[in-house]
């Protein structure tokens, strides 16, 4: 725990560090452990705050409110992110590289469409990987404000599928 | 993180179809990760004839019900939790729920029994039910089984330890969910084969399966207690009691409940 309020602390100097300096991105690396973070509201177009597993603690990425973890057929885990865009609008991200499917089946309506209201418990599309079906979940509340990506595009990970127009 | 860890021995539709004997069960297999019930998911797929024989299965169900909206115990992985779609079933609900009773049961072990209506026991404990659904269309009606069975289960909260078990603490070994459930659905293809063909055979083989057959039994049907003497099943009607009153009488497994 002391670890971790001591890794938060260092990355809120480094944050003000980049502010001050009116820097885009930081990279610190000592021996095994390595930071990189990158500002949202930066001059680059696709500018976005990316968490790498550092110091012991990993830091989800902002707007991710309790982002729930998926397993993937591969082992390991990975980390759901849905974050802020430059006009205020929640990115859903592909928390896994997988066929992105919009539908429950091929034959249903779509999950979500331009105007659907969610909450962070709606599921809003299935990445299929590794030949297992995960549903994704909003993980935050508001309306679909765009669907980024197409029913059967291969997606990568941290890939925008949605943006959303919070609460 | 709080990530359930990925299972020993995730199920994988490539390995399960692998020398799998079916012809009309599981032409496709979709496997999630987590859902609310593959039941629904099925529903969806049921919009298209075509899917008959689609089978959904899942590691986790986060809203798994039995009948009567009873909380079916999952666990990431424990168990087999599984739809199978038919749209192309011309049994009655009745029948298809003894049908697919007397299949799970021979699919789990020979010493599996049947408890009317929609429970599998091993060792006189609950190890496995079945929740059939059937939805309208214009042009058919699909019917769901699903179907749970716990396997990997080693505990279970001490209110369930007296009714629930799983395939592992009655065998006291690690079962292989892969090769239960191909059993599953070899078994499943195999009875509805029969009950189409011969319903007397899935009838009697149900009957040397029923833990209630021959012994006394108390129901709630709409509401009301019925106590009586088992005397047999009806495929379109249910289970058949000699009522203490003297009456014999059908109650169907859509409306009625097992008190004893």
């Amino acid at each position: 725990m002391a670890q971790k309020n001591n890794d938060v602390k260092k990355i809120k100097e480094l944050i003000a560090i980049m502010k001050e300096n009116n820097l885009v991105e930081i990279e610190i690396k000592h021996g095994d452990d390595k930071i990189f973070l990158k500002r949202s509201d930066g001059p680059a177009p696709k500018a976005q705050i990316a968490a790498v597993p550092m110091m012991g603690a990993a830091i989800p990425p902002t707007g991710a409110a309790g982002a729930e973890v998926q397993p993937t057929a591969s082992g390991g885990e990975v980390q759901q992110g849905s974050e802020q865009d430059g006009k205020g609008l929640v990115e859903i991200k592909s928390p896994i590289v997988g066929t992105f499917y919009a539908t429950p089946s091929p034959d249903s309506d779509v999950y979500v469409e331009v105007g659907s209201e969610v909450t962070p418990t709606t599921v809003v599309c299935i990445i299929e990987a590794m030949k297992v079906m995960n549903e994704i979940k909003a993980e935050v509340g508001g309306t679909i404000a765009e669907v980024v990506a197409e029913n059967g595009q291969a997606v990568e990970y941290g890939q925008v599928l949605f943006k959303v127009k919070p609460e | 993180m709080n990530s359930p860890i990925q299972p020993p021995d995730p199920l994988d539709p490539d390995k399960i179809k692998q020398n799998l004997k079916t012809k009309r069960i599981a032409g496709k297999i979709l496997v999630y990760s987590r859902t609310a019930s593959t039941n629904d998911i099925a529903a969806e797929y049921a919009k298209n004839i075509k899917n008959d024989g689609l089978v959904v299965l899942a590691e986790q169900q986060t809203k798994g019900r039995g009948r009567a909206a009873n909380k079916w115990q999952s666990n990431h992985a424990d168990s087999i939790l599984c739809s199978i779609l038919l749209t192309n079933c011309e049994l009655d609900a009745e029948m298809l729920s003894l049908t697919a009773a007397v299949a799970t049961a021979e699919a789990i072990d020979d010493s599996a029994r049947i408890k009317w209506p929609n429970d599998i026991l091993l060792n006189n404990k609950k190890v496995a039910g079945i929740l059939l659904e059937s939805k309208p269309f214009p042009q058919y009606t699909a019917h769901i089984i699903g179907i749970g069975i716990n396997c990997r289960q080693t505990s279970f909260p001490l209110e369930l330890t007296d009714i629930a078990t799983s395939i592992d603490i009655e065998s006291k070994a690690a079962c292989d969910r892969t090769a239960i459930t191909k059993r599953l659905l070899t078994s499943v293809e195999y009875w509805l084969d029969m009950a189409t063909r011969n319903t007397r055979q899935v009838i009697e083989h149900w009957q040397k399966l029923s833990t209630q057959l021959h012994h006394r039994v108390t129901l709630i049907y709409n509401g009301k207690n019925f106590t009586g003497h088992c005397i047999g099943i009806d495929p379109q009607k249910g289970l058949i009691l000699q009522l203490d009153s003297g009456a014999t009488r059908f109650f169907g497994a859509a409306h009625t409940s097992i008190a004893k």
